[in-house]
Order: structure tokens, then C-alpha cells, then sequence
């Protein structure tokens, strides 16, 4: 096996969710507001995304033990088949960890450095990860361990403030509408339920496999009441101002103002931010680096780390010339395009793996039917 | 200017080679190759943003391949939002 490091069920949860939240929280509210209104705070709870991915992919799991997403392909499509799929898959991760490195860079700058160029914060970004996945899987997991409770409680420390501030009456009529309207407002936010697909290439390194399944569903609940409360504290203090917002999250935290002597906090917001897109540029970075080792046949990952560091680089000033490109494409035809890979393709994998094992299942089936029979008598 | 820019790239992807190379065993001669590919290929890449930095990407590949889906959205939100 390529890599030697383990993990346990629970550092990959906190991975995954480290590497989910991040974003999901920055640019969600602002875009999910076009098509929900006052109902974007139901929109989370519409995770169908992620329920199939996460069911799909422990599933795949349970039958491939110990086989990363790629190997699984190669053992039921064939060699060939199998490493071209596992090349297309590395070079999307590589390209959307492009548009993750890019709303990092652009948001930094953006927001707090107004003066530096873009290359220079998106390059020592990657290049601090690049250190960190040149470590290995267990450094990766380490760190989402070490930054989760940061987070939680730089997160709250945003959250409490603001309490006395909200409106209620912002969320009113609760689905005015009918249900339909959070409904088309949560597909946008399928892009980051299916992310969770990239367990699949985690998987085969978690040493506690009792534990995956109840912390990966744990994970998912996490990452809907996160995105529940962000987007209702989002909604209640700013109503119907949040759409025109890019990042509304960050005017939360500029508006936090306790006796003129606890002021711009968007500091505290900055330093959640880049605490988790260190996470998850790295967990996108890490998989890219472990599906090109694994498509091309390599007996070791760490040569091409520095040389996909360079390419995600490139990919991030490559993604687009500017960023309300950028957003338009990913509000829209980035969607589908993560949904093919994350959701579509892997459903159609766990089908004919279904198709080709039902066989074996059934003479298991037998056995142990003849088994029991046995111990009954 | 584009000079300075290619010669600082070249720069870095050579350290990058020559640092990685270094510490490669002599068998692993299909990791060398990779690793040298890779280097080449984000070489020509980032030269040829340096030149034209509108160069069309994977994003407007997968606008193209996407659109009639993502039109087909577009229009049933919009009808969506107009009903009273």
C-alpha cells in the first residue's frame, strides 16, 4: 500500500467536516438566497446529496474492504477502464481544489490584505500544505484534530454575540411559499454534501472500521446544523440585505460591537478561515496527490507532491479571470459537474459492483443459511 | 517582465526536480518519469498563462458541457419565482 499512516473513524470525521464547512459557510447564504428567501435556513436540511453519497460509498466499502475509490474501479471495471476513470478523478480534485485555493486567495484579499498579489497568498498557501501532505495521511488528520475545537470555539465566539441583535421577524412567513422554494435554494449546496464522497479515498487508512459508519453520519449531522445555525444568524440579523452580500458570514462578524471595546472581530473570522481552508486544501490536496500515485501505478506518493503543488498553483489562477466568473459558473455549471463526479458516477459504480457481486452474496447467503441450519439441529 | 516571470518559474520547477530527484532510489524509475512529467506539463502550463492570461480553462470547458442542463435550471427557477 502507497500509504503507511492510520487513522481513526473519528479524525477522518473531523476531517471531512473541516473540510466542508469552510467554504460552504462563506458563500452559501449569499447564494442560496436567490432562489429561497427567508427560507434559506431550511435549505440544509435537504441533504439528499449527501445521505446517497455517504450510504453509496460505506456500502462500496463494506464490499472492496481496504480498496481506495480508484482500486474499486479497477477491480470492477477492468485495469484500463478503472485508471482512466482514477486520472479523470485526480485531475477534477485538482481542479476544484483550484477554485478552493482561488475563493481562498480571493477572499483574503478581498477582505484583509488589500495590496498583496493574489499569487503570493494562494502560493504560500499550497505551499505550507504541500509541506503538510508530503507528511502524510495521519499529519493531515492531526491537524483537523488540533484545529476542530479552534474552530467550534472561534465560531461560537461570532455566534453569541450577535444573539441580542437578531430579528425574528426576518424569517417570516416560515415556507410562505410552500416547501419548494428552500428546495431549489438547497441545490447549490449539494456541491458540499457531495464532497463527502472523497471519504472513499480515506477509508482504506482508518484503522477503527466499527466506528466509520456511526462517525461519518455524525459528520453529515454536524455539517447541516452548522450550516442551519450559520445561515439562520446569516438571515435573522441582515434579512433581506443577505443576497447582495458576497460573503455575508463576514459582515456578522464586522457588525459585532459590545460597549465600542470588542470591535472588528472579522479578525477572529479570518482566523477561522484560514485555519480551515488549511484542512481543506489540504485533505483536496492529499487525495489528488493519493489518485495520481494510485492511477499511475506509483509505488510512492511523496515525489509528486511538490510538482502537483506547482499544477494547483497554476489551476488556481487558471480557473478563471476573474472572480465573478468565477461564482457564476460555480452557482451554476460547477454543480453539475461535481454532481456527475460525486454523486452520479459513484451511484453507477455502487450499481455494477451490486450487478457483479449479487452473485457472490448469494451463494454467501446460502452458506450461511446452511449454517444456521446446522447449528439449530 | 515575461522573461523574469518564465526564468523564476523554470527556477522553481528545477529545484523542485532536482530536490525530489535527489531523493528518489535508482528502481524507482516510474516515479522519476511521473514526477518529471508533471513538472513539465505545470511548466508549459503556467508559461503559457504568463502569455495570455484569458487563455480559455477547464471552466469554460465545463460551461460548454453543461449548458443545455444548467439553462434547463435557469428557466424553471425563473418560472418558479414569478408564481405569486
Amino acid at each position: 500500500m502507497i500509504e503507511k499512516g492510520k487513522i481513526s473513524s473519528y479524525q477522518l470525521g473531523k476531517m471531512m467536516y473541516l473540510a466542508i464547512i469552510p467554504t460552504a459557510i462563506l458563500t452559501s447564504p449569499g447564494i442560496t438566497f436567490q432562489y429561497a428567501r427567508q427560507d434559506l435556513w431550511i435549505s440544509p436540511l435537504w441533504a439528499f446529496t449527501g445521505v446517497i453519497v455517504v450510504l453509496v460509498i460505506l456500502r462500496l466499502h463494506h464490499w472492496f474492504p481496504g480498496q481506495s475509490f480508484t482500486h474499486i474501479w479497477v477491480r470492477v471495471a477492468g485495469r484500463t477502464v478503472g485508471r482512466t476513470i482514477g486520472a479523470i478523478y485526480w485531475i477534477f480534485y485538482l481542479y476544484v481544489n483550484g477554485i478552493i485555493v482561488r475563493e481562498y486567495g480571493e477572499f483574503i484579499v478581498g477582505a484583509f490584505l488589500l495590496n498583496t498579489p493574489l499569487i503570493v497568498i494562494t502560493g504560500s498557501i499550497v505551499l505550507v500544505c504541500a509541506m503538510a501532505v508530503r507528511g502524510g495521511v495521519e499529519i493531515v488528520g492531526r491537524f483537523a484534530d488540533l484545529f476542530l475545537p479552534a474552530f467550534i470555539v472561534l465560531f461560537l465566539l461570532i455566534l453569541l454575540p450577535i444573539i441580542p441583535d437578531l430579528n425574528i421577524e426576518q424569517m417570516l412567513p416560515v415556507m410562505g411559499q410552500g416547501i419548494m422554494p428552500s428546495i431549489t435554494g438547497s441545490f447549490v449546496l449539494q456541491i458540499w454534501f457531495s464532497e463527502l464522497m472523497t471519504i472513499s479515498y480515506l477509508l482504506p487508512y482508518v484503522h477503527d472500521h466499527d466506528k466509520t459508519g456511526p462517525s461519518i453520519w455524525l459528520t453529515l449531522i454536524a455539517i447541516i446544523l452548522t450550516l442551519l445555525i450559520s445561515n439562520l444568524f446569516t438571515l435573522l440579523l441582515l434579512g433581506d440585505l443577505t443576497g447582495s452580500y458576497t460573503f455575508p458570514f463576514l459582515i456578522l462578524a464586522r457588525y459585532i460591537n459590545l460597549q465600542d471595546f470588542f470591535t472588528h472581530l472579522e479578525s477572529l473570522f479570518m482566523a477561522i478561515w484560514v485555519l480551515c481552508a488549511f484542512v481543506k486544501i489540504c485533505v483536496f490536496y492529499y487525495v489528488t496527490v493519493l489518485g495520481a500515485a494510485q492511477s499511475m501505478g506509483l509505488s510512492d506518493y511523496r515525489p509528486i507532491v511538490w510538482p502537483l503543488g506547482f499544477l494547483l498553483t497554476v489551476f488556481s489562477l487558471w480557473v478563471a479571470p476573474n472572480y465573478q466568473e468565477l461564482a457564476h459558473a460555480i452557482s451554476m455549471s460547477v454543480v453539475f459537474a461535481m454532481l456527475t463526479m460525486f454523486l452520479v458516477l459513484p451511484v453507477f459504480l455502487w450499481f455494477i459492483a451490486w450487478l457483479k457481486t449479487s452473485g457472490i452474496r448469494r451463494s454467501q447467503r446460502s452458506d450461511d443459511a446452511r449454517s444456521l441450519r446446522g447449528s439449530s439441529q | 517582465m515575461e522573461f523574469a516571470t518564465i526564468l523564476g518559474i523554470a527556477v522553481v520547477l528545477v529545484t523542485i526536480a532536482v530536490f525530489e530527484g535527489r531523493q528518489l532510489r535508482a528502481h524507482q524509475r516510474r516515479e522519476r518519469y511521473a514526477m518529471i512529467t508533471l513538472c513539465i506539463l505545470g511548466g508549459i502550463l503556467a508559461a503559457m498563462l504568463v502569455y495570455n492570461m484569458e487563455m480559455p480553462g477547464p471552466t469554460q470547458f465545463i460551461e460548454t458541457v453543461y449548458r443545455p442542463l444548467s439553462e434547463a435550471f435557469e428557466q424553471w427557477a425563473e418560472e418558479r419565482s414569478l408564481q405569486p
